[in-house]
């Protein structure tokens, strides 16, 4: 009896996210897979025209394989709008520093919550969340006050700077470095390592986790702004993908498709590269030096 | 006393680059947080963005009056009372079950961060094309004889809301899980195993009790991605939804856009104020357990 | 001692100048195309925020800071169009959709206007200006067209006066749209109906009756009421009978009123009736009749004298009370956290000016009567050909006649016009039912006043 129940728990556990699979990456396959299609079987399948060859066409087809398979709205996307790439590019300048800065900074500032004591520490930290709580549409105006007064409104640091100070971070990563046993802080300095090299050697290898689940969190935040992008950045040239995508709207969906499979791409990308450090705990065996 | 002075002296000097340390986050997150907190702060009290006259406590009252700021705040919370549980529920089991498989654990997690892949424009586009009334749902259940409803206009609207977030947002708190999960040392499994606990209790007494901390950060942060979910509902439905997924971030956005900057902020502090409360009495009871968790 | 003497000297100096000007303005006659005298201290640099990109306010700028070289006017055009040119020919566009690129210009003017940096003077066509005056955001004009002695003489005051709301002037058109309406001249010869000929200005309700009445009493193939669709109908009798449904004052809505979706029903029944085509004409090959058609001015005089015209009796559609109503074209406003207003002033006062409105980038006829001629003419030569000609004084006037008939501000709020025709247009695609409808716009509306 126990050995079937656990069996059929198994298979319809498997069945359930077969189906959830399917749902998760359909957009993702549609996206894909239509962004191969040419724009005239586009417009047949998305557009409700009521044409005399179907006088009763209701719904919308998804089609998944397209006939014919063709490279046409890569081709329009990748040579013919070299406004595209530009746009990737801009993508990568504000996201890279942005992560850089950020595992830098949030690093820095949870070590040092972690390891001071001192009067107002559960209060600044309990600052640190409410702060985070209050939603974009909030920010963005003292945002734009502050920025105007520091007089980066215009440039990409408008969006960085704020971006690297994200409480998230400070957040995330101390609640990683709690967890690291006081017993191999108390090691280090017994051993005379003052704070830098003990965040170096003992700290930030136990935090691999956080740090990897950090940076992929960031990634994905920055690479989709639209809306610090709206209000800061006035040139068009300097407008970074997401932001280009977001004006495409629904009379370039062949481009928005293929726009959106390269769009997608880096994040995955990113992900792949970063899953094996997840999964790195705090090393309980010895202690490092 | 003086030797307490000395000794908070040399604790200091001792901890001076510690200190320096913290400054780095905290000279930005001034800057760039605290002050434009107080700014917006400094907004609900006044009735005017441009002319700026103090007016005390009579935006807040005004709400309270105002059918429509109430009807997003009541439809607001009944959305993060249903997704947010739902949500880390779901994320915590997916997340145990990615650590359990060692073969496929990276493609079944990447599988529930494609959402956050795509940008937000797509998954609008998609989800109207399934939702709408001439969408697949639609077609799908024609099969069966249902009739065709446009469901984003519809009493359901609220249970698609909620699909679509969880749809978008599960892969996130994963994320924060696997590895917050990853931090519990195995031999404490070992522990327990050994004197007789059952999964059952194994999974109560070290899992949850070592999870507190990551909790405690999943809470928040599926709270901040809950007000994120009004990007793709605003491009599926416009400034004007129907009255079950009108939620708070369409006031706020409608009064950004009529410039009434006041408003949008006592909106959002008082739902803030409600949230706040809750996180002190979870700060408090994560205080207590951390304590003993580094012991 | 000495400073007094001195303040006392500037003001003299500025009391001066101002009369100065206002000589300058009546004696413009002659000046079309000398500059001005630049007697005030014009000077400063002010910004100008465009949605999109508007050639008369580029070159009107580059002439304002070649007449008065220590200004600095910045146009900014927030949208503009770029083409590029696909390799087999296409031009395909790469901007952003027109709605969302609005938007965002919203988004980034209210941020730019509650953070107190926006530009100086503002376009303000795409923006919901029901909620920008309750906010203040802009200046009020009247002193400043006082100041400069702006009158009947020079400007059609009563399009500036469109401008006008209860709390004072805050936005300054310098163009207007409005609506002629003209019947079927052989569909009027078959059947002897036709309006009063006495009549001036003619309500849409009252020119649809006598359209029904000429398609009901003709017997021409393909005649049909106008070109446009029911629920066109039903909008223009909405707009007619707007304070019925809306009071603007107490900021509340009647529309789930039994008048409304009468007025609903009506159309939708005229649709039935058959008394709108259903895409079935050819235009090229076949017969057919419009009762009535609705035009802009420019092209509608033009149609009228045609010598084989058959534009019968056209006319401005007016309200209930007779009052020819119009839409500001164009309009600017004055940014009131500018800190150079007088500066934005001056170049708006350019903007009305006779040199600026006589250009050909402006288009159409605007405000400054000095200039009407010129742009009407403009109009006329282009709509004169050797198979349609008509003489272009008898243009000239019959605009001038036009223009000056309008009166009253024809409802103008987007977002309102935008509800209210949504909603309409989901009933007659048969989405919903009249009491919806009505009820739907019920609610949107009263949200939109009172969120």
């Amino acid at each position: 009896m126990k050995i079937n129940s656990k069996k059929a728990i198994k298979t319809v556990l498997i069945v359930i996210f077969f189906i959830a699979t399917l749902i998760y990456i359909s957009p993702l396959i549609i996206t894909i897979l239509n962004s191969f299609m040419t724009e005239r079987e586009i417009n047949e399948n998305y557009a409700l025209i009521k044409t005399i060859f179907e006088p009763d066409k209701k719904y919308i087809d998804f089609k998944l394989i397209p006939n014919p398979v063709s490279l046409e709205q890569y081709k329009k996307l990748l040579i013919e709008t070299p406004v595209y790439l530009k746009s990737f590019w801009n993508s990568v300048i504000i996201t890279v520093p942005i992560i850089i800065g950020q595992v830098v900074v949030s690093a820095l500032g949870a070590y040092g919550f972690t390891v001071l004591e001192f009067k107002f520490k559960r209060v600044l930290f309990f600052m640190y969340i409410v702060v985070m709580l209050l939603p974009l549409q909030v920010t963005l105006l003292p945002n734009y006050i502050v920025a105007e007064f520091l007089h980066i409104k215009e440039s990409y640091l408008a969006i960085i700077l704020p971006a690297i100070f994200n409480p998230l971070g400070v957040f995330l990563l101390y609640q990683h470095m709690k967890l690291v046993p006081k017993s191999y802080l108390e090691a280090a300095q017994i051993d005379g390592a003052n704070h830098l090299e003990t965040f170096f050697y003992v700290v930030l290898p136990n935090v691999t986790g956080g740090i990897a689940s950090l940076a992929i969190l960031t990634f994905i935040e920055y690479w989709n702004l639209i809306d610090q992008g709206i209000i800061f950045i006035t040139d068009r040239s300097k407008e970074p993908l997401s932001l280009f995508l977001a004006g495409m709207g629904e009379s370039q969906l062949g481009l928005s498709f293929a726009a959106s499979t390269f769009y997608a791409t880096p994040i995955l990308i990113v992900f792949f590269y970063c899953h094996d450090y997840l999964k790195i705990g705090i090393q309980t065996s010895g202690l490092k030096e | 006393m003086n030797n307490n002075n000395l000794e908070s002296v040399r604790k200091l000097r001792k901890n001076k680059t510690a200190y320096l340390m913290l400054s780095a986050s905290l000279l930005g997150f001034l800057f760039f947080y605290i002050i434009p907190y107080f700014i917006s702060m400094f907004y609900a009290f006044v009735d005017n963005p441009l002319s700026k006259s103090f007016v005390g406590l009579i935006n807040y009252r005004d709400l309270f009056n105002n059918k429509y700021f109430l009807r997003g705040l009541k439809n607001t919370i009944i959305f993060m009372c249903i997704s947010i549980p739902l949500n880390m529920i779901i994320s915590l089991g997916l997340a145990m079950i990615c650590n359990k498989i060692k073969v496929f654990s990276k493609y079944l997690n990447l599988v529930f961060l494609i959402p956050l892949a795509i940008p937000s424009a797509t998954t609008a586009f998609f989800w109207k094309q399934v939702f709408s009334l001439n969408g697949f749902l639609n077609k799908f259940l024609g099969i069966f004889n249902f009739e065709a409803v446009d469901w984003l206009n519809s009493k359901y609207s609220m249970y698609i809301m909620v699909f679509i977030f969880l749809w978008k947002n599960i892969g996130y708190n994963m994320i924060l899980f696997i590895a917050g999960l990853n931090n519990i040392p195995k031999s404490y499994y070992e522990c327990a195993q050994l004197e007789g606990a059952s999964r059952w209790q194994q999974f109560r007494i070290v899992t949850l009790t070592y999870l507190v901390p990551t909790f405690f950060l999943v809470f928040i942060m599926t709270f901040i991605n809950s007000f994120k979910v009004f990007k793709e509902i605003y491009i599926l439905t416009g400034d004007n939804p129907h009255e079950n997924i009108y939620i708070l971030q369409h006031f706020m956005n409608n009064m950004f856009m009529s410039l009434n900057y006041p408003k949008l902020v006592s909106s959002i502090s008082i739902l803030i104020t409600v949230i706040v409360s809750l996180i002190i009495v979870m700060f408090i009871f994560e205080g207590r357990v951390s304590k003993n968790l580094s012991e | 001692m000495k400073r007094i003497l001195v303040l006392l000297m500037c003001v003299l100096i500025t009391l001066s100048g101002c009369t100065q000007n206002s000589k300058d303005v009546i004696d413009h006659a002659d000046e079309v195309t000398q500059t001005e005298k630049a007697d005030k201290k014009i000077e400063g640099e002010i910004t100008v925020s465009l949605l999109d990109e508007m050639e008369f306010v580029d070159i009107a700028a580059e002439k304002f800071m070649d007449k008065y070289p220590n200004t600095n006017i910045n146009v900014e055009t927030f949208r503009e169009t770029e083409f590029i040119e696909t390799t087999d020919g296409a031009v395909m566009s790469v901007a952003p959709t027109e709605e969302f690129s609005t938007e965002s210009y919203l988004q980034q003017l209210n941020t730019k206007i509650m953070s107190g940096k926006a530009a100086d003077v503002i376009f303000t066509n795409p923006l919901p200006m029901i909620k920008y005056r309750e906010m203040g955001v802009f200046e009020d004009l009247t002193d400043y067209i006082d100041e400069k002695g702006i009158d009947e003489e020079n400007y059609f005051m009563n399009i500036i006066n469109l401008g006008k709301s209860e709390k004072g002037q805050f936005e300054m058109p310098l163009s207007v749209y409005f609506d002629i309406i003209s019947f079927d001249k052989e569909l009027v010869d078959d059947s002897g109906i036709k309006p009063n000929e006495n009549l001036k200005s003619i309500s849409y309700s009252d020119a649809l009756k006598i359209a029904i009445d000429l398609v009901d009493n003709t017997n021409r193939d393909n005649t049909y009421l106008s070109i446009g669709r029911a629920y066109e109908v039903a909008y223009q009798l909405v707009e007619e009978n707007l304070e019925d449904f809306i009071d603007f004052d107490k900021k509340k809505s009647y529309f789930d009123k039994k008048e409304f979706i009468d007025i609903l029903e009506y159309a939708k029944k005229l649709d039935q009736e058959g008394y709108f085509d259903k895409g079935t004409i050819d235009f090229y090959n076949m017969e057919y009749h419009f009762a009535y058609d609705i035009d802009f001015p420019s092209q509608a005089a033009a149609f009228t004298l045609y010598d084989d015209s058959i534009s019968y009796q056209s006319m401005p559609i007016c309200n209930k009370n007779g009052k020819v109503m119009a839409r500001m074209g164009s309009a600017f406003g004055i940014n009131s956290q500018s800190e150079n207003k007088d500066l934005a002033w001056e170049f708006i006062y350019f903007l009305m000016s006779e040199e600026v409105q006589s250009m050909p980038s402006f288009y159409t006829t605007g405000i400054n009567k000095g200039s009407f001629d010129a742009s009407a003419g403009r109009y006329a030569e282009m709509m004169n050909s050797d198979e349609f000609s008509f003489e272009i004084s008898d243009y000239k006037n019959l605009l001038r006649t036009w223009y000056e008939q309008v009166d009253v501000n024809r409802f103008a709020d987007y977002n309102l016009s935008n509800i209210i025709y949504e909603e309409m247009y989901n009933y007659f695609e048969d989405v919903c039912t009249a009491e919806e409808a009505s009820k739907n716009i019920q609610d949107r509306v009263d949200k939109y006043f009172n969120e």
